[in-house]
């Protein structure tokens, strides 16, 4: 076979085009990397909490910021890569594989709803990729016992532990316990009960699931007030809309205030929203909240809180706190590693002890729902003494160390 | 059986009354529709979350009275009822399109609503301010104020709408057309415009509905689904566009319910209305008060 000159020349090009764009593809792909990309997930949509999911990822950029403006790490800046996952576990699932095999992320943090939580470890878990649990409460995200998973968020045991030894210390003796049908709600019921009996405290305590979006509550309310004797305390593990909504319906029969109603979701410290939705019936109200603007923070903290107010012009929640200081956990891991390599990452966390923006983070080795826990995560009860107050005003009750004022009943 | 007991079980009864009569005005608006134009409105749900949010905004923004926004409310959604038959639900008729297509265009609607109100309303929870006393005596008990204006108001919209559908001369056109399109249109009833007038009333209902329970149930863009698929329930029970069965099921569905959740188990309260559903779908296929249908 003959070639002609003029197909010699045309082949020869396209080889040497061939050899230039594989050598160019070979240089990018295994080139050393000139960032260090971190994954972030989180609901900024519906239907997921996207108020939290934005709030989650504010904090998570601010931490990013920081870093980089004090020059990164291992002399390289910090990439985030933010996933929205709706608070939906299969969006969830496909995100932690794209920031995974796609952009090749070393960690991941984020994340609001348990549930997702629980879909996304797994994946962490397939890759063997730190991830770091910002804001999933559930006790089964820690059970799994994974070594990548760690957790900074508050979570539902040491939750129902404050919450039992917050009865204790208030003197409470008939409580119910109003849970909203999904594990979050059933197990936090059952976890204040069980840390009831554990502290001794010899209360009467009972619960009853509900449905988290039904919007009526009152003929379950009615068979408590009609209690005899009537309940002093009306715990509420439903997320809003239902929590609101069970406050408002327990003022209109006339259960409360004499049955204080204690919120325990967290939702009791967003003001802006609890407010509008139960009016006059958030008087007397008893919230759980894993921050107070009251109470003390860190030098770390404080910077931040002045920041972030700057920045936004408004009081962070507990769940930019949250973000920051996952955030904060994956990088001072990378640095204490000194690599970007999962599994020297991993045993950097496990090791890991740092000034937090609420405390020093580290990372519980005990067993169970403590598995990789920061086991103290500050939490705080409040109570608003009167109808349309902020969170800064509430007063802190519990723990003692903390307390601004003492419980007020109502007269 | 103690007086309290009896007392207690009247409570719950007249609790499901109340919730009951607050059905009525989603399962009134979605029979109408069914039975004039013989569709299924998925995005009813989304007319009573735009109907709250009107009503929400002309009281806080525009600081109007709640008795005035709450006919400014009802206008609007007719209005915006009427709309929505003549741009995406008369093609059906004109267009000679599938049965399939009432579903897509109003499920699709539905979404756009839902995601609209997100981006325009935000996600957080909103709560008009309230119409009436916070509690309200009523002979042996105390019930919530909200609720039992809700109810009244609720009832007082239903026996105008009877009247309306039973003795108006438009009412009887209305009924004409849901009894047989083609005698309606050959007698000289314009059904065309008997459609828009149906859909416009079915919205206005929704958003009556909205404008008076949002002081009640609270107000976010998905707030209009679960009273939507309640509103199902409630037309498929009484027998579809049966106006009579669909009051007297709404009542009894909210009898259900709230006894249901005091004497069985209060985290089932959504399945018992599909159970009753099951059953009467089981042994009365066309609903409690619908009539069987024969076709040849």
């Amino acid at each position: 076979m003959v070639i002609s000159l003029d197909r010699k020349i045309i082949y020869t090009v396209i080889g040497l085009i061939i050899v230039v764009a594989a050598a160019a593809g070979g240089y990018y792909a295994f080139r050393p990397a000139r960032v260090i990309k971190i994954g972030a997930v989180g609901p900024l949509s519906a239907p997921g909490a996207s108020i939290q999911g934005i709030e989650l990822k504010k904090g998570i950029e601010m931490a990013i910021e920081d870093v980089n403006e004090a020059g990164g790490v291992l002399g390289r800046k910090i990439e985030l890569i933010f996933e929205d996952t709706m608070g939906m576990p299969e969006k969830g699932r496909a995100a932690l594989e794209k920031l995974i095999k796609k952009d090749k992320v070393v960690g991941v943090v984020g994340e609001y709803h348990s549930s997702v939580v629980l879909a996304e470890i797994e994946v962490a878990h397939k890759y063997g990729i730190p991830f770091i649990d910002g804001s999933g409460w559930s006790d089964a995200i820690r059970e799994k016992g994974y070594r990548e998973v760690f957790a900074t968020s508050p979570y539902n045991t040491g939750n129902a532990e404050h919450v039992a030894r917050f009865i204790k210390y208030a003197g409470f003796r008939n409580i119910v316990c109003i849970a909203e049908d999904t594990d979050y709600g059933i197990n936090l019921a059952e976890r204040i009960g069980a840390a009831l009996e554990r502290l001794g405290v010899g209360a009467k305590y009972q619960y009853e699931v509900v449905s988290r979006t039904a919007t009526d509550y009152t003929p379950t309310l009615l068979k408590y007030r009609e209690m005899e004797p009537r309940p002093d305390l009306l715990v509420i593990a439903v997320t809003p809309p239902g929590g609101f909504l069970i406050i408002k319906q327990a003022y209109e029969i006339g259960l409360s205030p004499e049955t204080i109603c204690y919120e325990v979701t967290g939702a009791g410290d967003r003001y802006t929203e609890l407010w509008p939705a139960v009016g006059e019936a958030g008087k007397y109200l008893i919230f759980f909240t894993p921050y107070n603007p009251s109470a003390k923070l860190t030098e770390l903290g404080e910077r931040v809180r002045a920041k972030y107010k700057e920045k936004y012009g408004e009081e962070p929640t507990y769940i930019v706190f949250n973000g920051y200081d996952c955030a904060l956990a994956m990088i001072e891991a990378i640095k204490k590693a000194g690599s970007t390599d999962p599994d020297k990452i991993i045993a950097a966390l496990e090791d890991l002890e740092i000034e937090g923006t609420r405390g020093i983070i580290k990372f519980s080795k005990e067993s169970g729902p403590y598995w990789h826990q920061w086991l103290e995560v500050p939490v705080f009860t409040c109570q608003y003494h009167d109808a349309n107050l902020r969170n800064d005003e509430a007063t802190i009750l519990y723990p003692e160390k903390f307390a601004t004022g003492k419980l007020i009943r109502p007269s | 059986m103690t007086l309290q007991s009896i007392l207690f079980f009247m409570e719950q009864l007249l609790y499901g009354i109340l919730i009951g009569l607050n059905y009525s005005l989603m399962a009134l608006g979605l029979s109408l529709i069914f039975g004039v134009m013989r569709i299924v409105n998925f995005a009813h749900g989304e007319l009573f979350m735009l109907g709250g949010y009107i009503s929400y905004f002309l009281i806080t923004s525009l600081k109007i009275h709640p008795i005035l926004a709450f006919f400014i409310t009802v206008l609007a959604l007719f209005i915006l009822g009427f709309a929505i038959e003549k741009s995406l639900i008369r093609p059906l008729f004109t267009e000679n399109l599938g049965d399939e297509y009432p579903i897509i265009i109003t499920f699709g609607l539905s979404t756009f609503l839902v995601n609209l109100a997100i981006v325009a309303f935000g996600p957080e929870f909103r709560r008009p301010p309230r119409f009436a006393p916070v509690k309200v005596n009523l002979l042996l008990w105390t019930v919530s104020g909200d609720k039992f204006y809700a109810a009244i108001i609720a009832l007082a919209i239903i026996i105008v709408t009877y009247i309306f559908i039973r003795k108006t001369k438009t009412g009887i056109a209305l009924q004409a057309t849901a009894q047989d399109r083609i005698g309606a249109y050959i007698v000289g009833i314009d059904v065309f415009k008997m459609n828009g007038l149906a859909m416009g009333i079915a919205a206005a209902l929704a958003g009556a509905a909205g404008a008076i329970l949002a002081p009640v149930f609270l107000l976010y863009p998905m707030c209009g689904t679960i009273p939507g698929l309640k509103g199902f329930v409630i037309i498929v029970l009484g027998g579809m566009g049966s106006i009579e069965g669909s009051i007297i099921s709404s009542i009894i569905l909210g009898v259900i319910e709230s006894l249901g959740s005091v004497y069985i188990s209060a985290p089932y309260r959504d399945v018992y209305s599909f159970l009753v559903l099951v059953a009467v779908l089981l042994f009365r296929p066309q609903g409690l008060f619908g009539v069987r249908e024969r076709r040849v």
